[in-house]
């Protein structure tokens, strides 16, 4: 049960830990007094916000506009996971009857498929995977520039010198001042009719890796940078060679460092995103937003503020994911839950 | 001591130049010679240089004057017949204890088959007394073992040289002593030259056979070289309750006194006596300074 715990902690569900503890714990009432403050205390910051948006909804009118209140909100994130199930079920049936008439046919699957597609509408819910992904590709791409690059400027003053004033000219350029210069390029290099990847991912992709590889290169960098100097010296005393140093000495003391750089990274990407997939009109959350926002009525306002906190919650966990692999990878943590 | 030229050290000085500032000058004008199989202890204040003396022997840090040479070759950079145990363990927090010998044996005897350097790990690390501990990481024993898997590193790259940085400064009175125990054992057992940078008086008198008194610095030089009388092997206890040893410990407790007073430029009370000295204690008086 104490592993049960801990791992809990680990995986950022530290609020049942005392729970998971209860059954084992010397003092239970210590337990469920750690237990009722590490919930209890949130459950009273959440339910205070949802009363006074309640109040403020109800209450106040904006230009004749009706604001949602946390109920219609509630019931529209509801009715998106209920459209969602009844795709699936649709699509189940649909491919169960692609495949019953490819056999009647005589014919293979794609070519059913082909003129008979499935007539779905685009989810919200299911466009929250295409988001993820090309959130990962972006940061992806950026952090494979990143830490190699970071590697060298930590490692050599000389190229740290030389590459410093374009990480502070490039670092604070906003996503919707990179977008157009990155629209144009990929518009007119991808003359693909049917490229490897949608072009408007492509192009949020690419803006998500120019903003959000400067915190990994600065972190990756100053983790470099700041290696013990006895675990230097052993390298040196030990005449490791210039591979050797970084593989088995630098990296791995730098590994922390570079992780927090990742995670504000994948922070930073999260946040880019969805104005880049608004510009780019990709399909994905941002995509999602834009329509809705361009039907300006009562209720996408309901449905734009669920979109706020999906986002808000899709981050939170990103970077739960982010800690918790950080805690796995770093050895105290792993002790523990051993 | 059959007197050979092994370790020598011909007029050695450093000197730090920090942009802007005044250059520094830590040590100057050092000549030692240190004998094969010798055991050597410097002592002196803080900030005398004694770490930093040890630092150009290991080659990490260029004399800026004077040159440094073993058996006739100028030290020009750090290399495996010269191990190094630094003052804070420096363990690779990432690696197990076998992890960090064998980092250490695999960069030293890259032309041996891998089991062969598994066992030449095993070995110091069974010298050491860590064999049941092999694959625990540094965060998981204790400060003595940690610093006995820092002397198996070093070992394991067998060494000619041992440069010893402080390594027991951080530990306990027990641990520390049983310590030193050890590395006078695998001193006399493998013909070891050993350099060994301390703060403690009884420690620098217990292993060595010479002990350096450093000047105080800036500029610091050798102030007096005193040889220890004592045959090995030798017995801690009886050794420490003798006449001869509270003998010797007076004389290094004087000379560092005088030094204090010397850097402190106050005239020493007359009525006040230079400390009196305890034999027989295991505890050397504070040396902050």
């Amino acid at each position: 049960m104490q592993r049960f715990a801990s791992a809990l902690d680990i995986c950022g569900f530290g609020w049942f830990a005392p729970l998971a503890r209860l059954p084992s714990s010397p003092d239970r009432r210590h337990e469920l007094r750690q237990f009722t403050l590490r919930v209890g205390l949130p459950m009273i910051a959440i339910s205070t916000m949802l009363f006074s948006w309640h109040v403020v909804a109800t209450s106040v009118q904006v230009g004749g506009m009706v604001l949602p209140t946390p109920a219609l909100v509630w019931e529209k994130g509801i009715e998106q996971v209920r459209e969602w199930r009844e795709d699936g079920v649709a699509r189940t049936a649909h491919s169960a009857l692609i495949a019953k008439t490819a056999a009647d046919q005589g014919m293979t699957v794609t070519e059913v498929e082909q003129f008979m597609p499935f007539q779905g509408k685009r989810l919200f819910i299911s466009q929250i995977w295409l988001s993820l992904e090309t959130v990962f590709l972006g940061v992806g791409i950026g952090v494979l520039i990143a830490i190699p690059l970071g590697i060298l400027c930590g490692l050599s003053g000389t190229v740290f010198t030389m590459a410093n004033p374009l990480i502070q000219l490039f670092k604070p350029v906003s996503p919707l001042a990179w977008f157009p210069v990155v629209y144009m390029i990929i518009n007119k290099a991808v003359t693909s009719q049917d490229p490897l990847l949608p072009k408007s991912m492509v192009i949020a992709a690419i803006v998500v890796a120019l903003c959000s590889l400067w915190p990994a290169l600065v972190n990756t960098a100053n983790g470099v940078a700041n290696v013990d100097k006895d675990h230097r010296n052993v390298a040196r005393v030990l005449n490791l060679g210039w591979f050797r140093t970084v593989w088995s000495i630098v990296l791995p003391s730098a590994m922390p460092a570079i992780f927090t750089g990742i995670r504000v990274s994948l922070g930073v990407g999260w946040m880019v995103l969805i104005a880049a997939e608004m510009m780019a009109v990709s399909p994905g959350i941002g995509g999602f937003v834009w329509d809705w926002y361009q039907s300006s009525n009562d209720i996408a306002l309901a449905y734009l503020v669920l979109a706020v906190i999906v986002i808000g919650s899709i981050g939170f966990f990103l970077d739960r994911l982010c800690i918790t692999i950080q805690l796995l990878l770093s050895r105290g943590a792993i002790a523990q839950v051993r | 001591m059959p007197h050979q030229k092994f370790l020598e050290l011909i007029k050695v000085g450093k000197t730090f130049r920090t942009g802007g500032k005044k250059p520094a000058e830590i040590l100057a004008n050092i000549d030692l010679e240190i004998a094969k199989g010798e055991f050597v202890a410097i002592i002196g204040h803080s900030g005398c240089g004694k770490s930093t003396l040890l630092s150009m022997m290991a080659g990490l840090e260029d004399a800026t004057e004077g040159s440094i040479c073993l058996r006739e070759h100028e030290i020009t950079g750090p290399g495996p017949e010269r191990a190094v145990v630094f003052q804070h363990h420096s363990l690779l927090p990432w690696r197990t204890v076998l992890g960090n010998v064998m980092l250490a044996v695999d960069a030293v005897f890259t032309r041996e088959p891998k089991a062969e350097r598994r066992a030449r790990a095993e070995k110091w690390i069974e010298k050491v007394g860590l064999k049941e501990h092999m694959w625990k990481y540094p965060h998981e024993i204790s400060g003595g073992m940690k610093q006995r898997a820092g002397i198996a590193r070093a070992l394991s790259m067998e060494p000619e040289v041992l440069l010893l940085d402080e390594p027991f400064g951080a530990l306990d009175a027990l641990t520390r002593a049983q310590l030193q125990d050890e590395v006078l054992r695998l001193h006399a057992e493998n013909g070891l030259t050993v350099f060994m940078v301390t703060h403690d008086i009884d420690e620098a008198i217990y292993c060595s056979d010479r002990i350096v008194m450093m000047n105080v610095g800036p500029r610091a030089q050798i102030g007096q070289i005193l040889t220890v009388p004592f045959a090995r092997p030798r017995e801690r206890i009886s050794l420490m309750e003798s006449a001869a040893f509270a003998k010797v410990r007076a004389a290094c407790v004087r000379f560092l006194y005088d030094q204090k007073w010397r850097s402190a430029a106050v005239v020493p009370p007359v009525t006040a006596p230079p400390a009196p000295i305890e034999v027989g204690s295991a505890v050397a008086p504070a040396m902050a300074g």
